[in-house]
């Protein structure tokens, strides 16, 4: 690409027209892992910064994943840097028992007949998503974000994160169950009915 | 059967389970996918899982975009953090220690007051002042370059520039408390106040460096003697002596503790112009061998280079250097300087003086000191040779030269140029002035200049005051500097080549990618239309570097500027549209080849 090309050789200009470019699925990518908009804001920042002093680096690979790759990394320095020095997070705005308290909240969205303005993800549901995103490990977030808010396919992810193609596999197996399992404790009326049934019966089973 | 099936089941169950993620997205083989479905077909509890991943996936794909609170892009200044911003270059220089950022800001202060007041003063605007305050910004770089000057070590070399600048800072600075300085120029009150004052002024106010010089003649001139204790070394002490009076300048100049630094310096420069007749051994560069005879001539000369300035004075008591001497002396009133100016250039001239090509007169006095009696010798051979090697550093310093032209020397120097070395950069001393004829001139980029500047600094402090003094009075007419206005940023990794209807510069500015810049030609402090305007303009690249090939207009009279008579040439670099008033200045002259002395 005749834009990284120019960044490469020092055109900031040039480097400036991908940051716009990429500029939102870089955040969105990094709000989603981090979780937060600050975090996912400075992470961006920085992820850009470095990605130009190192972007002479870049070959081969598309820019886009490398950028990812870049972000993606960034997102876990943060998060590790945060797990020393643990902050007030999201799993307060949250707990399984207020949720349990209004399961009503999210009823509409498993509703047959909803409508488009259903379709629409409510603010409160849009938290529960990303607080369960916050309870996976950071590994599985990535990778989570990448493909099922994002879309990637398993190559592309595999791509970006550098990890073999079945391990995208297995993690992202891995993440979904996670996730589940936490919107089941949490708001399990984000489920299926029938799950919802099925694991109530297997437990009295057992 | 039915107990069996339980247990495969599981098995298969579990394995399923690890599948249906893949499966979700068609991620799964052929023979997986038929494991998959055989399964589910059968078993509740895998479809309900498959279902709840597959409402998890849709809940996660229905997440909203969000928008950054803010775009990304970078900033220019963010991105060059390797390079230092230009005001960072201004006040302190990269490199060296914090403490020496105080000084720098002080030189910087005095080196423009010096400008001004050259500027006053003369038309012709010697390189020495230009130099000064250029030198500034650049000192930092300066180290690498020393080894032209010859032995001296490059670390030292810089404080040595910042010792050399100083001490004309603080002439400038103080020129109404120092009447010292100014009062040599004048052809009678030379003496007169140099006895007296000068010895006070010294220690009161810093004595800047005039006085050094004034010193000499007294002592020559006998009544003065009295002052001269605390420099009263003369000849023989020569090297340390001098070292010590520079410290006292810088010391007094300014009351910093830039100190110990100057020491070294003197120390440094000191040394190399004593060792450069012995034919020392220049560790440094290759070329340094070679040069030894240029760094004794450099040193020779500065003294040389000196004398003139000075006011002639002592050509009697100096007397000896017969020839050139007298030459400049003439104009001025020989009253005090001879010995000034031998002083003077043991120290400074070592660097500086190369241009200058003043060997001869050093002999007379300079031989005192043990530099001097190489001096003599380094005259005899070098002396085309020496001004080869002081071109390169010269840039600046050539400036003096400019005025100098009394004396042969400068001519030597664009002959003997080592124009190749310029263009290698450290090597401005090179002997092999043959090939000079192309590429020529000077320069001494960022870091040659650097060198230059150190050297010249030397020189302008004790010479320049006097010189200027002297020339005012016979050139006068023009102010060369126009505009004042501009900050002097340093050129590093400068090439300067000139030849025919081209003069080529490439180097490194503190400036940003991108930066679109306008290179001036300037000649003798006006601004002149020699280059096609087109070939003027150029966009510095990335980590500053920039290159500019300045294509002379075809019908141009002096369309080889090495054929037009001899001048003092810069060019100015100036950033278009750029937040601060800058510009960086490649000085650099050009003089016929002549020979200086036999």
């Amino acid at each position: 690409m005749e834009t990284v090309a120019r960044a490469q050789r020092g055109d900031l200009r040039a480097f400036n027209r991908l940051v716009l470019a990429y500029q939102n699925l870089a955040y969105n990518v990094a709000y989603r892992i981090m979780g937060d908009a600050d975090a996912a804001a400075d992470v961006c920042q920085e992820a850009f910064l470095s990605a130009f002093r190192h972007i002479r680096a870049l070959r081969g690979s598309s820019f886009k994943s490398w950028l990812l790759r870049i972000v993606t990394n960034m997102c876990y320095d943060h998060l590790r840097y945060q797990r020393r020095r643990p902050a007030h997070s999201l799993e307060e705005l949250t707990t399984s028992e207020d949720a349990g308290e209004n399961p009503e909240h999210f009823s509409w969205m498993t509703h047959e007949g909803a409508g488009p303005e259903e379709q629409i993800m409510s603010r409160e549901l849009a938290d529960v998503l990303q607080s369960g995103i916050a309870s996976l490990p950071a590994d599985q977030r990535a990778i989570i974000v990448l493909s099922d808010v994002q879309g990637f396919t398993y190559q592309e992810i595999a791509e970006i994160t550098g990890i073999p193609l079945g391990t995208v596999k297995s993690r992202l197996s891995r993440a979904r169950a996670k996730l589940r399992d936490y919107l089941l404790a949490a708001h399990p009326e984000l489920l299926p009915d029938k799950y919802r049934q099925l694991i109530r019966d297997e437990e009295e089973t057992t | 059967m039915k107990r069996k099936q339980p247990s495969s089941d599981h098995l298969l169950h579990q394995k399923v389970a690890q599948l249906l993620s893949a499966y979700l997205d068609g991620q799964v083989d052929d023979r997986e996918r038929y494991l998959v479905e055989q399964h589910l077909s059968t078993c509740p509890v895998c479809q309900r899982e498959l279902e709840s991943l597959r409402q998890v996936v849709r809940l996660l794909n229905r997440l909203p975009p969000v928008t950054p609170p803010y775009p990304f892009t970078l900033h220019p200044e963010w991105v060059a953090p390797a390079r230092p911003p230009v005001w960072r270059w201004l006040f302190g220089v990269p490199g060296l220690a914090t403490g020496l950022a105080a000084l720098m800001c002080i030189i910087m202060l005095a080196g423009v007051l010096l400008y001004n007041q050259i500027v006053s003063y003369r038309p012709v605007m010697p390189l020495a002042r230009v130099p000064v305050t250029h030198s500034i910004p650049g000192i930092p770089t300066v180290v690498s370059i020393p080894g032209v000057t010859s032995t001296a070590t490059p670390t030292v070399s810089s404080p040595a520039v910042a010792r050399d600048v100083l001490s004309p800072s603080a002439e400038s600075s103080l020129p109404g408390s120092m009447p010292a300085s100014p009062i040599p120029g004048q052809p009678g009150e030379p003496p007169a106040p140099i006895p007296t004052p000068s010895p006070e002024a010294r220690e009161e106010y810093g004595t800047p460096s005039p006085t050094p010089l004034v010193v000499q003649p007294e002592r020559e001139s006998a009544a003065g003697a009295q002052p001269s204790p605390q420099q009263a070394e003369v000849p023989g002490e020569a090297t340390v002596e001098e070292d010590m009076r520079a410290q006292r300048y810088v010391g007094a100049a300014s009351p910093e503790p830039s100190f110990t630094i100057p020491p070294t310096a003197g120390a440094m420069v000191v040394s190399a112009a004593t060792e450069a007749p012995v034919a020392q051994p220049p560790t440094e560069e290759v070329v340094i061998p070679s040069e030894p005879s240029p760094a004794a001539i450099g040193a020779a000369v500065p003294p040389t280079t000196t004398i003139p300035a000075a006011p002639t004075p002592s050509a009697e008591k100096a007397a000896a250097p017969s020839d050139l001497p007298p030459a400049v002396t003439t104009p001025v009133k020989p009253t005090e300087m001879p010995e000034t100016a031998a002083e003077p250039s043991p120290v400074a001239a070592a660097a500086v003086i190369p241009p200058e090509t003043e060997t001869p007169a050093v002999p007379v006095e300079v031989p005192t000191t043990p530099p001097p009696v190489e001096v003599p010798e380094v005259s005899a051979e070098p002396s085309p040779t020496a001004e080869a090697k002081a071109v390169p550093p010269e840039t600046e310093i050539p400036a003096m030269p400019a005025e100098v032209p009394v004396t042969s020397p400068p001519g030597e120097v664009l002959s003997a140029e080592p124009s190749p070395a310029a263009e290698v950069e450290a090597a401005p001393p090179e002997t092999e002035t043959p090939i000079v004829p192309v590429e020529v001139p000077t320069v001494s980029p960022t870091e040659g200049t650097l060198t230059s500047i150190a050297e010249e600094g030397v020189l302008i402090t004790p010479t320049s005051v006097e010189p200027d003094v002297a020339e005012a009075p016979s050139i006068g007419p023009t102010e060369i500097e126009p505009t004042p206005t501009r900050i002097p940023i340093p050129v590093r990794d400068l090439r300067l080549t000139i030849k025919p209807g081209l003069i080529h510069i490439e180097g490194t500015l503190p400036l940003p990618p991108g930066q679109l810049i306008q290179a001036e030609l300037w000649r003798e402090g006006q601004l002149v239309e020699w280059a096609i305007p087109e070939t003027q303009r150029g966009e510095v690249q990335e980590e500053g570097r920039f290159e500019l090939a300045l294509r002379a207009q075809p019908d141009h009279p002096d369309f080889d500027l090495l054929k037009a008579p001899p001048a003092h040439y810069e060019v100015r670099i100036v950033p278009l549209k750029f937040e601060a008033p800058v510009e960086a200045r490649i000085p650099f002259d050009t003089s016929p080849p002549a020979t200086k002395q036999p």
